[in-house]
């Protein structure tokens, strides 16, 4: 596949119309859902989508598949991109009104849901509030609202190798739950 | 010349999904990438496997799916993007987008071997006589393994790969100057080793945008102000080593700012600064 993808990137890169739609088709739900989780409303995390999709066009030649799998490049150009965007714009109150709305008065711990379409967002959501306390808050700041991990450390005043451990061991709590659920 | 230890298997794993999530910042992420680059290929293929799963989880996200009319946006955006030209683009996109994809002699990574020695051939400026491609004749493989040993400055694989007099030049002889992004949302970095008694420095860089014809310039910032084009340079595409010879004695002494910019355009790529 790496070779596809490598091939692919290059088409990518060379402005081929049909090489961004083959992108888009493979990675279109996959950037638009990520968008939809960091970002408030729907019309933003269209805007931001094609953005993304720009964005990938012009660091497309930088794509080496000695480093990563496409799906590993695209999510992280995303997510960078995202993550701009949030502090670009300073809507990071926003983005927690949003969390606080979708996971109701008890921290996440009895969402309400609001439409089927939400329903995935709000069994994250639940999942993240069933975490250690720890895990819980640096999975908020740091995955959704989009906060380095300095920042982090310092609003929590904790040491960074272990607010870097809460992360990535409530990242793997959260996909063995949903792992967990998905298989019921 | 400095090394941080690279990760262990066990770091790597316990970061990767990070990695994926660009959720380190810039040091670490790059002390990842130094280390995902010198571990043992098995590590490597489980941290991209590692990677590739977490990244395209969607149990993660939420279940709702794009507007299926988002799909002609998102093409019309790119093509107005293409269309409009490289104005709005930041130097390195820039750079990268008038390569040609229609070269069969690429191999799989993008080495045109057939370009290799046209493109080390590059012009001469101020300061320097004569440049060579250090790792061509060693193979591709080799080079790049070599390359990125030498920008992560990882010793021990220096000392295997290596045979004199290129062991004495970078292990025994040379100052190591990391050459960091200018842009932290791209990774290219690069290192130059600096070796005052032959007056030689050897540029390495990671993952310089290689397209036909673009060209680099080594330069130095004094601390006035001033800057100095030492030697311009094609970029290979992934890891480049190249090394000028004759520079000025003054250099070695004097407080200057290295970078690699775009011949171009003068866009400073990498630079020394804050490193």
């Amino acid at each position: 596949m790496s070779q596809q993808d490598w091939e692919l990137m290059d088409r990518v890169a060379s402005g081929s119309e049909d090489a961004v739609a083959e992108l888009y088709d493979r990675f279109g739900s996959l950037v638009y859902k990520v968008a939809r989780q960091l970002l408030p409303t729907r019309a933003e995390a269209e805007d931001a989508v094609q953005e993304v999709f720009v964005r990938l066009w012009q660091t497309a030649d930088r794509y080496d598949p000695r480093r990563a799998k496409l799906v590993t490049w695209v999510m992280l150009i995303a997510r960078r991109h995202l993550i701009d965007r949030l502090r670009r714009n300073a809507v990071r109150g926003t983005a927690t009104s949003f969390r606080a709305d979708t996971m109701g008065e008890e921290g996440g711990r009895r969402p309400e849901h609001k439409t089927q379409e939400d329903e995935r967002n709000h069994s994250l959501l639940q999942r993240i509030a069933e975490l250690p306390e720890l895990q819980r808050v640096v999975i908020e700041r740091a995955y959704l609202q989009g906060y380095t991990l300095r920042e982090v450390s310092e609003q929590l005043e904790s040491p960074l190798g272990t607010v870097k451990s809460a992360l990535s061991r409530g990242l793997v709590r959260l996909r063995e739950r949903a792992k967990a659920d998905w298989a019921i | 010349m400095t090394s941080v230890e690279p990760l262990t298997r066990e770091e790597l794993l316990e970061l990767a999904s990070l990695d994926a999530f660009g959720l380190l910042d810039d040091f670490e992420a790059k002390l990842f990438t130094r280390s995902f680059h010198v571990a043992p290929a098995t590590v490597q293929d489980e941290v991209l496997r590692m990677q590739a799963e977490v990244a395209g989880d969607l149990r993660l996200l939420p279940g709702e799916m794009p507007d299926p009319a988002l799909r002609e946006r998102v093409l019309k955006a790119v093509a107005a993007a293409i269309a409009r030209g490289d104005e709005k683009l930041a130097p390195l996109a820039r750079i990268g987008r008038r390569r040609r994809h229609d070269d069969n002699s690429e191999d799989r990574f993008g080495l045109n071997r057939s370009g290799l020695f046209w493109r080390a051939a590059s012009f001469v400026m101020a300061g320097a006589s004569l440049i060579m491609a250090y790792f061509l004749a060693i193979g591709y493989q080799s080079s790049t393994e070599l390359a990125r040993a030498a920008i992560y400055a990882d010793a021990k694989k220096l000392e295997v790969l290596l045979k004199p007099p290129n062991k004495t030049f970078l292990l025994d002889d040379s100052v190591k100057v990391n050459l960091n992004s200018v842009d932290e949302t791209v990774t290219c970095e690069g290192a130059l080793y600096l070796n005052e008694r032959t007056r030689q420095v050897l540029i390495v860089v990671d993952d310089l945008p290689r397209t036909e014809g673009r060209e680099y310039v080594l330069q130095v910032q004094r601390k006035s102000g001033g800057t100095e084009p030492l030697q311009a340079f094609a970029g290979l595409g992934g890891f480049d080593g190249i090394r000028v010879d004759d520079l000025a004695a003054d250099l070695f002494a004097a407080e200057v700012t290295w970078q690699i910019a775009e011949l171009a355009t003068g866009a400073v790529l990498l630079t020394s600064a804050g490193t």
